[in-house]
């Protein structure tokens, strides 16, 4: 649910205070208000930079030239593209398959059926902590990474997915059967369509969980990547860079969730208005 | 009109899905057996949840039956296996249910071309056939909007249409006007009238409104309380076409309409 | 799949049956796989079943298991008791403010999208490479869950409940305790359901990282040894230790909810 609602309460909670005329009084007082917190935020952190030494937190200013320098040299870019690589391929990876078995298990119950506790006890398994097996088998390279978030996206698409081909309306398989419609035509025309919005939301939830699980296995063993910076500047007591790394990192998956929601905005342009659809995703 | 009746129903006969295996279940038709001529316009009436959704299903074989016999035709339709159903059979059978299931995904053209396109027939007569119905149902202009974007009246014709441009020779209807309000209702029935006189085809209505049922029939049969069988048939003598907006005034309408009435405690 | 599901099989007399010893079928096949899988590749890359348990059985005697396992433990516990004792309460406290709270509100949204994950080695640099680190990552992960979920069901309280107690002159307090708590309950028991296994999943992460005893330190050393069998052994029993923690708390959950995954029971 969007905090807009909270404008809601604030004008039933809110007896005493008068009401605002015009919506964009209201929202010019809403940016003003941002603005003022964003600068409460780095006020704050200055503060603490003074008061317990650069070394442990930077600075705001610091930081900032910092991510200039990183940008301008091309670095924050090669190290972004290598965590964005893993987390993009390992989503492909894990995601096509998640999203296309639910539908074929569909016209195998059976199967379904036996396998389902695996499945749900493969996605009980705790896949971030299984990160240095996936290094044994698979390298330092870029491969255990892709593997790592391949294996945690799959399983949310999959469940995902699953949800939506069980959603599938009853009364649209029966008219499309009156229709003269066969197994594949009930699949393609019914099936398939219904169950996009479920694909969707298993991916708008796998997209962040990627670039966190990504950033593990870059944690873990690695030599390039944001993780692997975020690492190595902290080792080094380079604080600025630590924060320079959390702050792209932020920004990526803020940008990534944007894209995904529009993109499913466009692309189920059909749907009716949702009431209370929550837009906001907790990063791994 | 031929001999043979488009569509015969016997003993027809449909049991709940058992809750545990020692209970009986319930049964939801028996002893059902009526005849649909060629070009009549039977209406089926009944109280709410009586299982005129089920007969309905049973007939376009989205479901099967525990017992009785279904012909088209003359010929026998094999309805108590599962695995035999011949849903739509053959896209000869035309089904409209009470919600318009238009699918979400598709403009309005895209839902009422599907039938045609599925079954590979959409050609010059249909694409003329489609224009003629969208614009007998005042659906011009609206052929690239979601079904979400369009008003119930709007979903509810489009739902007709949709079935009627594919042309199948009878035509099941569940209380298709059962969910707009009552001006759109009675606009939609005129709708529904004036298309049938343009083909005459074979329509099953079934509906809970007795008024509605005396107005749209030739016939009406009256069904009883789960389980449901027949328990009356009267034949409407009113001839057509039909001004429905003052159907109620003609004589005999009151009568009739208290007779079904008592007919269906 | 549900018992219902399964009647509607088709075939469902011998599906029925079917089902159960397909799937333990496809468990034995499971192991089977992972023995020749051994035995194919070799015991270097992948020990075998065996091998595994007769690892675990070792660490167990010795009482090198438990002791890791408490370490890791008590680092969840106590994360989980701090994060979302804080995480819990803030949604709370934000409330009465909703000025505030339309202020923060993409703030927060950016807080929630940063993998907490990465705030591990700026954790490291802070506080050294001993339990408090691990502590406050998990406590970092946990509050930030139960703060979604506290969210979640502060916004979904319904205002015009609130204004009608307080028309009737129920004090801010009393609006609180009455509809405040009793919506914001369902969805703070759903966080604590998920946080507990994220909680000990964060644990061992943190100890891949920077630790010198805990189950994911183990993990971490034996990978650098090339103990390949104990790095398996290792993420065999957290495994364990997640999806025994996992049942247990659907067990204790009174009431079940529907299983839906498109919503905030994420496991990782």
């Amino acid at each position: 649910m969007p905090l807009s609602r909270a404008t809601d309460i604030r004008r039933h909670g809110a007896l005493r205070r008068p009401r605002r005329r015009g919506l964009d009084a209201e929202r010019r007082r809403v940016l003003i208000d941002r603005t003022i917190a964003i600068i409460i935020v780095i006020a704050l952190w200055q503060g603490c930079s003074i008061y317990f030494g650069t070394i442990w937190f930077s600075s705001p200013w610091l930081v900032f030239t910092r991510f200039i320098d990183e940008v301008q040299s091309g670095d924050l870019v090669f190290q972004a593209s290598y965590t964005l690589s893993a987390a993009f391929y390992g989503a492909l990876l894990g995601g096509v398959p998640g999203a296309l078995l639910p539908f074929a298990l569909r016209r195998h119950p059976v199967a379904g059926a036996i396998f389902d506790p695996y499945f749900t006890g493969g996605y009980g398994v705790p896949k971030l902590a299984l990160a240095p097996l996936f290094i044994l088998w698979f390298g330092i390279d870029l491969e255990p990474k892709i593997a790592l978030v391949a294996s945690i996206v799959f399983f949310l698409v999959f469940f995902s997915t699953t949800a939506g081909v069980n959603a599938v309306n009853a009364q649209y398989v029966n008219i499309v059967r009156v229709f003269g419609a066969k197994e594949r035509d009930i699949a393609r025309h019914v099936v398939w369509p219904g169950a996009i919005p479920y694909v969707f939301a298993g991916f708008r939830i796998a997209a962040p969980y990627s670039i966190g699980a990504a950033v593990v296995g870059e944690l873990i063993s690695s030599n390039r990547g944001l993780g692997f910076m975020i690492n190595s500047g902290a080792t080094d007591f380079d604080t600025s860079i630590v924060f320079v790394g959390l702050v792209t990192l932020t920004l990526l998956v803020v940008v990534i969730n944007l894209l995904v929601a529009r993109a499913e905005r466009w692309l189920l342009r059909w749907r009716p208005p949702q009431q209370g659809m929550s837009t906001r995703v907790v990063g791994a | 009109m031929n001999g043979t009746p488009m569509l015969q129903v016997k003993d027809l006969a449909k049991r709940f899905p058992p809750r545990s295996r020692d209970e009986e279940a319930p049964w939801i038709l028996a002893d059902l057996s009526f005849d649909v001529a060629d070009g009549e316009f039977l209406t089926m009436v009944g109280p709410s949840g009586a299982g005129k959704s089920t007969l309905l299903n049973i007939i376009a074989q989205v479901d099967n039956a525990s017992g009785g016999e279904v012909f088209f035709r003359g010929q026998l339709i094999e309805t108590a296996n599962g695995a035999g159903l011949n849903p739509g059979w053959n896209c000869q059978i035309g089904y409209i249910t009470q919600d318009d299931n238009l699918l979400p995904w598709r403009t309005l053209i895209d839902n009422v071309t599907f039938p045609l396109k599925l079954q590979g027939r959409f050609d010059d007569e249909a694409k003329r056939r489609v224009d003629e119905l969208l614009r007998v149902t005042n659906l011009k202009g609206f052929e690239h909007y979601y079904p979400h974007e369009l008003s119930g009246g709007m979903r509810k014709r489009a739902s007709v249409i949709r079935t009627l441009a594919y042309d199948p020779p009878i035509i099941l209807m569940d209380e298709p006007f059962g969910s707009v309000d009552a001006q759109t209702r009675t606009q939609l029935q005129q709708d529904l009238l004036r298309l049938w006189n343009l083909g005459r085809k074979t329509i099953v209505f079934v509906t809970h409104d007795i008024g509605e049922a005396i107005s749209l029939g030739d016939r009406v049969l009256v069904l009883s309380k789960s389980p449901a069988k027949i328990v009356a048939a009267h034949a409407i003598g009113i001839k057509r076409p039909r001004d429905l907006g003052n159907l109620y005034k003609l004589d005999g309408f009151g009568d009739m309409f208290e007779a079904v009435r008592r007919q269906i405690q | 799949m549900t018992v219902a599901a399964l009647r509607a099989l088709p075939g469902r007399r011998s599906g029925r049956r079917l089902v159960p010893l397909g799937r333990i079928a496809v468990g034995i096949a499971f192991l089977a796989l992972w023995q020749f899988g051994s035995n194919v590749m070799g015991a270097a890359w992948l020990p075998g079943p065996v091998e595994t348990l007769l690892r675990i059985w070792t660490l167990a005697v010795s009482g090198e298991l438990l002791r890791d396992t408490l370490i890791t433990l008590g680092e969840a516990a106590l994360g989980m008791a701090i994060g979302g004792a804080a995480g819990a309460a803030l949604p709370f406290l934000l409330r009465l403010s909703p000025r505030l709270m339309t202020t923060l509100d993409p703030l927060i949204s950016a807080a929630f999208g940063m993998p907490k994950l990465a705030l591990a080695p700026l954790f490291i640099l802070w506080f050294g490479i001993g339990i408090t680190t691990k502590v406050v990552f998990v406590a970092s992960i946990v509050f930030f869950l139960m703060f979604y979920n506290g969210l979640a069901g502060i916004l979904s309280i319904d205002p015009r409940l609130v204004a009608m107690l307080r028309v009737a002159g129920a004090s801010q307090w009393a609006v609180t305790r009455e509809i405040v708590w009793n919506t914001t309950k369902p969805f703070l028991f759903s966080g604590l359901k998920i946080a507990l296994p994220r909680a000990l999943s964060g644990a061992v992460v943190g100890e891949f990282i920077a630790a010198d005893a805990g189950l994911g330190w183990y993990i971490q050393n034996a990978r650098s040894l090339n103990d390949t069998t104990g790095v398996v052994a290792g993420a065999v029993v957290v495994t364990v230790l997640v999806i025994g923690v996992n049942a247990a708390l659907k067990r204790v959950q009174a009431r079940s909810l529907a299983w839906r995954p498109v919503s905030r029971d994420m496991t990782i």
